[in-house]
Formats: structure tokens, sequence, C-alpha cells
């Protein structure tokens, strides 16, 4: 008997640390090639695109940053996807707290439903007619752009954390009221510490497609240079630069590099908090 | 009191659901900064090439040194010709921007009234008369200043054919006899560009199918069809007799792949368009290539790809102070020292009366387009939906060996499908 | 008196900016969109009619329609197929693994650190400078170009490069699932002489269902909605063997002056999630430990 599981065990723990492993080179392998190409001249990587690069070459580097704006679209990007979480934290938990708590009225049922309909309306079927809005309002900027994800963030944040509220004990927030604490308060004291987990996982989840995004950025953004992210930067090398591959590779790697800095320093964090809401959601 | 804003901007919106027609009036909002006289106006422009980018960033320059309360504000972003449409669609126009005059697209643009009338521009004699004479829109006026020509051509490199001695073919059997040679001596004669094959099909159509554009347009209106037509049969064998002396990856190959072989002396031939030029040079700066029409059966057939390449026209929604900046940047620009300049710059031929073409070996090109065959972009006489449709078909012959007569018949039914009814 | 009036409209206070956002951002853009559908504008003339149902009409007849959508249907079952087995053989890997473990977690997660579109161009470059010299190597004649030189391969390839990254959240679902199952079940199924197969069966699949329905639910809406990998790396072709319908709606909308068309295609769409969601949902409930 307890040689059989113990046979089993090895048997899986082989396959699965293969299956890992070659995973993991999946995963790397094109973030190396990215990585040494982008080191090296055209013409050194025509000789061996699989090579070390023969030395540290920085010069498609300090062509691109030479370029400009990098900077530039670095802040834009990093301002865009702080100022939409900021608009995340205040509508999101407040709809969804004031739904959990009131389902049973009409009008709370209406907003739950109002809201979760959206998580069926492919992005599609808005695209113009949300630039339209934006034209009309003048808010074809960064803070347009904030603001409309805030509308967009309520499909999924409803969602997940009204489930997650009515899942929480009343016991708490009744003892809360009897002593005599407001609704706002109960929120803000109470609730938004409870719901962090979850709320940690829609902040992670949210702040990576509001950084990655390509499509809004490119209906909205596009009056003025001054105004781009990185993918927008990005997709645009390709018609610039893209005959000369190894300075591709280097845009490529300039564009992720925030984000990679940010993740290699957070990564514990990003994993767990992603997890932690998931198994309570 | 911000929630009181918002809840009047629903009122209103919530109004004008109902009355379904909306934002008639809205303005680009780009002169905000109001200090002094400064006028700022966003110049949208749709070519991406690095090369012709500086060129414009240059010229820019210059310009506001003589015009220090003019900001000409050049945006160029990803996509930019479906940007643009949807920036129509929202009314929100650039006040100056690059377009396609000889489009339909663009005849639809000025048949709604959205582009400003430039026929009484002094400027606009500037030109010269016959691009200027592709460029009138359905009314007969001039609604943009073109700036350029542009053309598909093969580019050969001049080293290649040099060491081969190769002479530049002249016509479609020497062309094959060029490749021959080449490929005898293991150089790759043609470097095909198939991932992006709508240029190719373009040049080759319209160099082996003469007047093949204007049957495709009548069977666009439901007459006639291309089954059968013994010249587009011509067209089609020798487009796939092309793909055999192409590199062997051509179908995964993009048009800056292309650029970047050629560049290194991979290919001793490319069919490019003028666009690709600069891209070359910035690659290679020391490539010495030329450029000749990619021939038919005999001289006297041959018909070279060229037509007025992105044009500068303005919006007639902007503000007047608006226009007017835009006016005087148009003006500075059809002079013909600074359209020398940018055309020097950019590698792009100038169409501006006075400026001349620095480069020996693509003035015989040059000479051909002044004198020869021409026909302009596709486009001009067909829908571009149906234009780009038949870039999918075309894909579909090469790759998936359809015999040639397939092949038209599939162009037949390509166009009847996305003719607009 | 003020201040009981605030107490007692605090909850409604709290719907307001979530409703007032959401209905001028997303609801009207969305009745705008429907209505757009029913009329014949072209996206740059000033007017326009009201057409009734014959865009709709036009695309059932339209034979592009019909093999856009099939298009969009392989890619979404190869995209939800890949996704969900992937995902749950890394997850229960990863949850096993003892040494190592955040390491691991950390490179499987990062490609969802990254833009599609840089995604995107990275492996198009992959494609067309190591695919072929591996067929030269090993003399594949499929691999003397790359993949999405063909319209055989190139759907799949497409795929593959959004599985590469999208495989990196539903892992992390998964293996949150996997840690809600209590120690004591496996303890009492090792007891009893469970084998591997059955201990996953019995134990840890129950667990995981209210998991295995969401990362469904997305994936799906993932692959039908799908447009920035296949924009990029191909942009539809070849052949339009990738031509999604997203990509259709983008270039009617903006390209082919057939605005209300894309939209009408846009509302298909629409129709085509709704009911798969529903069913999903509606599935998933039936099993499964809450």
């Amino acid at each position: 008997m307890n040689v059989s599981i113990r046979q089993e065990g090895l048997g899986w723990r082989i396959l699965r640390n293969l299956i890992l492993l070659i995973g993991i080179i999946i995963i790397l392998g094109p973030m190396y090639l990215v990585v040494i190409n982008s080191l090296k001249s055209l013409e050194e990587a025509g000789q061996g695109f699989f090579n070390l690069p023969r030395a540290l070459d920085f010069s498609n580097y300090a062509e691109l940053l030479s370029k400009g704006n990098y900077w530039r679209y670095v802040w834009n990007t990093t301002f865009i996807t702080i100022g939409s979480i900021v608009m995340v934290l205040l509508i999101n938990p407040t709809v969804a707290y004031a739904i959990a708590r009131n389902r049973h009225k009409k009008y709370y049922n209406f907003v739950y439903l109002y809201i979760l309909l959206g998580l069926f309306v492919p992005f599609q079927v808005i695209m113009l007619p949300l630039t339209k809005i934006m034209t009309n309002l003048s808010l074809l900027n960064p803070v347009g752009l904030i603001l409309l994800y805030g509308a967009l963030s309520l499909t999924r944040g409803v969602f997940l954390l009204v489930n997650y509220i009515e899942g929480m004990p009343m016991e708490i927030e009744e003892a809360a009221r009897i002593d005599g604490c407001s609704t706002f308060q109960i929120y803000y004291s109470i609730i938004l510490r409870l719901i962090m987990p979850m709320l940690v996982t829609l902040i992670i989840m949210d702040a990576l497609w509001f950084w990655n995004d390509f499509m809004l950025p490119l209906l909205i953004l596009n009056k003025s240079k001054e105004f781009w992210t990185l993918p927008l930067f990005q997709y645009n090398f390709k018609t610039e630069y893209s005959f000369n591959y190894t300075m591709a590779f280097t845009s490529y790697l300039m564009a992720m590099l925030p984000i990679i800095v940010v993740y290699a320093a957070g990564q514990k964090y990003i994993i767990a908090g992603l997890t932690e809401g998931a198994i309570k959601g | 009191m911000k929630r009181r804003t918002k809840l009047s901007i629903i009122a209103v919106l919530l109004a004008s659901l109902v009355m379904t027609a909306c934002g008639k009036e809205s303005t680009p909002s780009n002169s905000d900064n109001g200090k002094g006289d400064v006028v700022k106006i966003e110049f949208f422009q749709q070519q991406g090439e690095e090369a012709i980018q500086s060129a414009y960033r240059e010229v820019i320059a210059d310009f506001s040194k003589e015009y220090p309360n003019i900001v000409i504000d050049m945006n160029t972003v990803p996509d930019p010709v479906k940007v643009l449409t949807a920036r129509f669609a929202t009314n929100d126009i650039p006040p100056l921007f690059t377009d396609f005059p000889t489009q339909l697209q663009f005849k639809e643009k000025v048949k709604n009234g959205f582009i400003e009338n430039l026929s009484d521009q002094p400027f606009i004699k500037n030109v010269n008369q016959k691009y200027l004479d592709m460029t009138p829109a359905d009314d007969g006026g001039y609604y943009s200043l073109p700036y350029a020509r542009n053309y598909m051509a093969v580019y050969y490199n001049v080293d290649l054919f040099e060491q081969n001695s190769v002479e530049i073919p002249t016509t479609y059997a020497e062309f094959i006899e060029a490749s021959k040679v080449f490929q005898s001596k293991g150089i790759t004669p043609l470097y095909l560009p198939l991932k992006d094959v709508g240029h190719i099909f373009q040049a080759t159509n319209i160099a082996f199918a003469p007047g093949g554009v204007e049957e495709m347009a009548k069977v666009a209106k439901g007459e006639g069809q291309i089954e059968g037509n013994t010249v587009f049969l011509e067209f089609a064998k020798k487009l796939r007799e092309l793909t055999e002396y192409a590199n062997k990856d051509a179908f995964g190959v993009s048009a800056q792949m292309m650029q970047e072989a050629f560049a290194n002396g991979q290919a001793a031939m490319i069919i490019s368009g003028s666009y690709g030029r600069g891209n070359i040079k910035l690659a290679n700066p020391n490539l010495k290539f030329g450029a000749f029409p990619l021939p038919n059966d005999t001289a006297d057939t041959t018909t070279a790809l060229s037509g007025v390449n992105a044009s500068l026209s303005i919006s007639a929604k902007a503000k007047p102070e608006e226009k007017e900046a835009a006016l005087t940047f148009l003006k500075y620009l059809a002079r013909p020292e600074v359209a020398q300049k940018w055309s020097d710059l950019s590698g792009e031929p100038s169409i501006i009366n006075g400026t001349t073409y620095e480069d020996k070996y693509l003035q015989p090109l040059l000479d051909f387009i002044d004198n020869g065959n021409v026909h302009d972009w596709m486009s001009s006489t067909l829908p571009s939906a149906i234009v780009t449709e038949l870039y999918g078909t075309t894909q579909g012959y090469l790759i998936n060996n359809e015999t040639p007569e397939q092949y038209l018949k599939n162009i037949d039914e390509t166009i009847k499908l996305n003719a607009v009814k | 008196m003020a201040s009981k009036f605030l107490e007692r409209s605090t909850y409604f206070l709290f719907t307001l900016p979530a409703v007032i956002l959401y209905t001028l951002f997303f609801a009207y853009a969305v009745f705008v969109g429907i209505q757009y559908s029913f009329t014949d504008w072209n996206g740059i003339s000033s007017g326009y009619n009201y057409v009734g149902f014959s865009n709709y009409v036009d695309l059932w007849n339209n034979p592009n329609f019909k093999q856009s959508l099939i298009v969009t249907g392989q890619y979404a079952i190869m995209l939800v197929a890949g996704v969900m087995i992937l995902s749950l053989i890394l997850a229960l890997s990863l949850n096993s693994l003892k040494k190592l473990q955040t390491f691991a977690k950390s490179v499987y997660f990062l490609p969802a650190m990254i833009s599609a579109v840089t995604i995107s161009l990275i492996w198009d470059q992959l494609f067309v400078r190591v695919v072929p010299l591996i067929g030269e190597a090993f003399d594949i004649a499929a691999f003397y170009q790359s993949p999405l030189a063909h319209p055989k391969y190139a759907l799949i390839a497409v795929v593959i490069v959004n599985i590469w990254q999208a495989v990196a959240l539903p892992t992390l679902i998964f293996i949150a699932g996997l840690q809600s199952v209590p120690s004591e079940l496996y303890e009492a199924g090792r007891i009893d002489g469970a084998s591997t197969f059955n201990r996953f069966r019995y134990i840890t699949f129950p667990f995981l269902i209210p998991t295995i329905t969401v990362n469904m639910v997305l994936a799906i809406k993932a692959g039908i909605t799908s447009f920035d990998y296949a924009y990029t790396l191909t942009g539809g072709g070849p052949v339009k063997s990738t031509n999604v319908i997203g990509i259709m709606i983008y270039n009617d909308a903006f390209q082919n002056l057939r605005f209300a068309m894309a939209n009408a295609e846009a509302v298909i769409l629409f129709v085509i999630i709704a009911v798969l969601s529903f069913v999903q949902i509606k599935l998933g409930r039936k099993g499964g430990v809450h």
C-alpha cells in the first residue's frame, strides 16, 4: 500500500516537474531572445539569432530614448492607470455594498442587474458611440479616459464585490450599528477592511487592463502624441522602425520594462492578492 | 456642484437620445492656451515612416521661425486611416490633415462638406498640373494640396546588377531572364512580402493587366465579368510566375521585413512603394539602389502605378483662426524651396513646380512616370472595401495554388459581394 | 435633521456615482450602438436613414460574415480548451510543488503583465525568424515559413500566442480553488486508499466547479471578442483565415464605410455572448461545492 502510493507520487512528481520546466522555457525563452537581440546590431543578429551578444551594446536603447517621448508615455500610462484605479476604488465598493445589503429592494436589484448586463456587451458595440460621447463632452484626453475606465470597470467590480459582500456575516455591522455608527462609518471603517482581499484582486486585474489596453487609448488619446500610452507607442513603432528588428526588440523590452520592474518588486503581493480574492470569491 | 454639472450633462444627453440626432456643433478644442495670439493647430499626418515624419518636423521648425504665432502640432498615430475615419464619424475633424484626394472615401468627405475648398488659393497653381488633374472632387474643385507623388516600382540592387552584368529589363521576358541569372548564382532574385500582398497585387495587376481596374469597376457596377478575360489570365499567370523567383518564406514576410532584407543585400530586386525608400536608406545608408517600372510584355504596354501621395487638407469645420493658420502653413509648404527641402529630407519626389529630385538611380523611373503610361491606385476607381477584399482573394490564389481560372472567378465573386448596393 | 436624511440616503448616494457614470458611458453608448445598427450610416455622411432590419438580413446572406463567425467559433473553442486544460494542469502541478513554488508561480504569471500588442509583436518576430530555422534544420516543409503564412496554421498560431498569455490568470484562480479544498478530505481519501485520479475526481473536482465556471465564462468571452492578437499578428489574413468578428467589425466601421453594418455585427456578437454565458452559468449552478 505504502509503496504503491510512493510510486505514484514519484511518477507524478517527475511528470509534474517536466511539465513545469517546459512551461518555464516556453515563457522565458521568448523573453530571453528579446533581451539578447535588443543588445545586438542588425548585422550581429543576422549572424546568429540565438547567440549571446558579443558585447553589451546599448546603442539601440540610446537611440530609442533619444527619440524623445518614452518617459512621457511611461508617465501617461502611470497617470492613467493610477487615476483609473482611484476611480475604481471610489465607485466600485460603494455601489457594491449598497446593492449587497439592499438586494430585496427593487431599485437596488435593478441597479445590480443593470450593471451586470454589461458583462455580456462586447466592446465593439460601444466603441464608436463612446468616442462620440467623449468628443461631445470634450473629454478626448487622459482625464476622459480615466472616467471611462471607471465606468467600464463597474461590471466586473460589481459582479465580484456583491457576491463577496453577500457572503460576509452581518453580525459585525449590526453590532456597530447598535454602537451608533452611521452607514458611512460602517462602510469606511469596517466593510472596506473586510473586502480588502477581493478589492486587491480587483485592483490588480483592473490595473493590468488599464496599463495594457490598446483600443480605447487609440480612440480616445489620438489627438496628440503628448497623450500617448506605452501600447500606442509600441504599436506605432511597428510602422516606424520594424525594418530594423533589433531596434524593434529594444522597443518591446522598453514597453514591458516598467511593468516588469513593478512586478519584480511586488510579485509576492500581486500573486497573493489575486489568489486571496479568488479563494474567497 | 460637480455632481450637478454631471447631472445636467446627462439630462442633455438623454434629451438628445430622444431626438436621435446629436453632436452637430462640436469643435476640436485645441487652442485653449489663450496666450497672446498664438494659434495652435493639430496636423494629423498619416505617414508613419520615420523619414517622412522627420522631414515634416524640420519644415515645421523652419515655419515656426517665420511665423512664431502659429504652432503646428504634428500628430501621427498607429492605424491612421481608421483613426481619421473615426474622427470624421465623431465630428472631431483635425483642422489640418493629410489624406488621399483621389480616393472615393475622400470624395465622400468632400460631398458632406467636411473639407475646405482650396480651388481659389493661389498656391494651388504651384502644383504640377498633371498631378493636380488627378485630384479634383466631383464638383471639379480642389480640396487638398497634393505634395508628392508616389509609385510602385521594382527597386534593384545596383551592385548586384553590375557584378552579374545584368541590364535593367524593359520587357517581362527580360525581367524573367534577369531573375534566372540571379537564381543560378544563388541570389534571391525577387523578395516578395506576400503577408502584405496588397500593394504587390495592385502593382502587378496594373503592370500586367492594362485596363484591368476599369474592368473590375464595371463588374462592381454589375456589368461584365473578369472570368474568361484573357488579359487577366495573363496577369494571373505572371503573378504566379513571379513567386517562383521569390524567397521561400514570402508568405510570412511583411513589407517592412522586405525592406530590411533588401537593404541588407539579401535580394536583387523587390517590388516596393516609394514609401519604402526612406526605410531602406535608414536601414542601410550605403546601399546603392535604383528603380524601374515593372515591365509588361513590351515597353509600350508597360504601365507604372503612380498616384498622388498623401495631400494636405483643411477641415471645413475648423474655427476661422485655425483655418487661417492652416492656410498660412500650406502656402508656406507650397514654396519651391520649402518643398525642395522636404523632398530632400523625406526622399519623396515632390510635385511642386520648381523642385528637382537628386537621385540618378531613380531618375529613369521618374522620367518614365512623367512620359509613359501611368495608372493611379485602385481605390481611386474602386471602393476601398473591394480593393482590400481582393487582397485576400489574391492571397488565396497564391497560397492555395488555385488555377488562374478559379482566381478570376473568385475576383468576380469578391467584387460583387462587396459592391455598394 | 439633515444628518438623519443623509443617513437614510447613504445607500442611495453610494449607488449614485456608479449609476451616473455607467449610464452615461456605458448604457447610453450601448443604446446608441444598437440604434445605429438599424440605420444605413456609413460613418462619414452627415445624415442617415433608418432601414429596419436590413443590415441583419444582409449579414444573414453574407458568406464573409458566416465565415467570420466560424473562424471566431474555432478561435473561441481552441482558446477555451487550451486555456482550461493547460491552466488546470499547471495549477495542479504548481500547487503540489513544495520547493520553488513562489518562483514558479511568478514566472507563470509573468505573461499576464505584458500587453497583447507587445506579445503579438514579439511572437510575430519569433514566428518569422525562428520557425523557418527549425524547418530548415529538420527539413519539415510546413515550417519553412512562419506559421502565420499558412491559412491552415495561422489561426492555431494566433490562438497559441493568445493562450501563452491567457493561461496565467485562470491558473492562479484554479490554485485558489485548490487551496479551498479542506486537507482533511485528502487525508480521508488517502486512508480509504483512493487512487490519485479518484482523489482528483471525487474530492478536488467538485470544489473546482465554481472556479471552472468563472474561468470558462471569462475565456469564452475573451475568445469570442478577441481582436488584439489576430489584428496585430495577421490583420485577419492570410486569405481571411484569422478574420475574427472583432477584426471584421473594426474594418467595416473604420475602413469600409459600413459603419451601421459593423454595429449590427457587434449586436449579433452581443446576443451570442449573452446566450452562451447564460447557459454556462445555468450549467455551473447544477453541481459543485460552494
